[in-house]
């Protein structure tokens, strides 16, 4: 049975559609209550839409339109001057969330188990211990699986600022975690046996990972909560380009995909030509390039 | 099977109040429940949004036609209910009164009757 409470990730985005629908305009309890009216209505008008056929996500997405402008529900105008501000602790203090025991126990034990698999690997690439080559090689999907529970379950948790992400869009944020888990293993294993196929594996988990988490940032919705993006615009939070635009956010993810697969692709060859001492000289190379297009795309110069 | 009636924005407008004072007069009703109830009593082809209706409440509320009250739904959510007040009944009997004569007068320069229009 349903508690009353219960969201499912559906109802999380028509709760979030309806909290950015009504951030703009100020906090009064007449704002509230009809808030809370509207909210009842939506939810009403979403079971009937999914009812009919329609999938639940686009059904909240049709609800929160049909409601049309808020302001002219309030009789109000957004207000763009910075609202009365309170402080970012005082609001951190009425809007805190806390973390939920069982989730602070699994991200105890899982982190627990993760320390214990690196100490193991660092031990055995520092020569202090020996551990069977499958042992070592099964270390690494381990450690991958490890690193993208801790990630999914992390970004499941509503924070004091934060809405949690949809289940679908958590477990991709794992499993790009994962893939990059792999590729430093991978790295790892180089370090301790020279292999071109460690190298091609570890290139490709990275880059993967890199493409991944790049889209998934560029299409991500927005999770903040509207009395922190009320407080930031009030203090001046300084806009970007990706914030405004996500074809320059794509097209950064893109760059950066070519760029690490051009800075794996010279690090193979000048470590079969020349060895370890000067290769790794390319992977930092790719990075600072991909601080400076990053620097340049998210801040451009003012056009004359 | 008629086609779907585009009714005009103003016509729309004028028909609100006593649309809503007549729905209220059936007994108590909520935001969502008064919406799903013109719907279905115009098959279909008037379609109000939460946007239309909330201003249209809170006028008649200011104009002493309907009060409120808190209560809970089956969900267990607080929910605002609407109910009519003595003088939004006589406001409804009074505007029904004009639009029997706007539908008559209009019914009989048209040439049909009403209930032949299904009215």
């Amino acid at each position: 049975m349903t508690t009353p409470n219960k969201r499912t990730d559906d109802t999380e985005l028509l709760h979030r559609l309806l909290d950015e629908a009504f951030a703009p305009y100020p906090v009064t309890s007449e704002t509230l209550d009809l808030k809370q009216e509207v909210r009842g209505n939506l939810t009403a008008r979403t079971a009937e839409l999914v009812a009919e056929g329609t999938t639940p996500a686009d059904a909240a997405r049709r609800a929160i339109a049909e409601l049309g402008d808020v302001g002219i529900l309030l009789g109000e105008t957004p207000t763009d001057a910075p609202i009365a501000t309170e402080s970012w602790v005082a609001e951190q203090r009425r809007n805190r969330v806390r973390p939920k025991p069982a989730y602070a126990v699994r991200t105890a034990l899982l982190a627990g188990l993760l320390a214990a698999v690196i100490l193991v690997l660092k031990f055995e690439v520092f020569g202090l211990l020996t551990v069977a080559p499958t042992l070592s090689i099964a270390a690494i999907p381990v450690a991958a699986a490890l690193v993208g529970w801790i990630v999914t379950d992390a970004l499941r948790q509503e924070t004091t600022q934060n809405y949690p992400f949809s289940r679908p869009t958590a477990i991709a944020f794992g499993v790009a975690a994962a893939l990059l888990t792999v590729g430093l293993g991978a790295v790892l294993q180089t370090v301790l046996k020279f292999d071109v196929l460690w190298i091609l594996i570890a290139g490709g988990a990275v880059v993967a990972s890199i493409i991944l988490f790049t889209y998934l940032g560029v299409t991500s919705t927005n999770r903040r909560k509207p009395w922190a993006t009320r407080l930031m615009n009030a203090n001046g939070n300084v806009p970007n380009a990706f914030d405004n635009d996500q074809a320059t956010a794509a097209r950064f993810g893109i760059y950066t995909a070519g760029i690490f697969t051009l800075a794996f692709a010279v690090f193979i060859v000048l470590t079969v030509t020349i060895g370890w001492g000067w290769s790794w000289l390319a992977l930092v190379g790719g990075f600072v390039l991909m601080l400076l297009v990053l620097a340049r795309m998210l801040f451009p110069p003012a056009k004359s | 099977m008629l086609a779907p009636v585009n009714i005009d924005k103003d016509l729309v407008a004028a028909m609100a109040t006593p649309l809503v004072l007549a729905i209220l007069a059936e007994g108590t009703s909520y935001g969502y429940a008064i919406l799903k109830r013109v719907r279905d009593a115009s098959a279909g082809e008037v379609q109000w949004t939460d946007g239309m209706l909330y201003p249209l409440l809170h006028r008649l509320e200011r104009l002493g036609y309907l009060v409120t009250e808190w209560g809970v739904s089956d969900e267990g959510r607080r929910r605002r209910y609407y109910r009519i007040t003595p003088a939004g009944e006589a406001q409804l009997a009074d505007q029904r009164r004009q639009w029997e004569t706007a539908t008559r007068t209009l019914g009989g320069i048209w040439g049909r009757t009403l209930p032949a229009m299904g009215v």
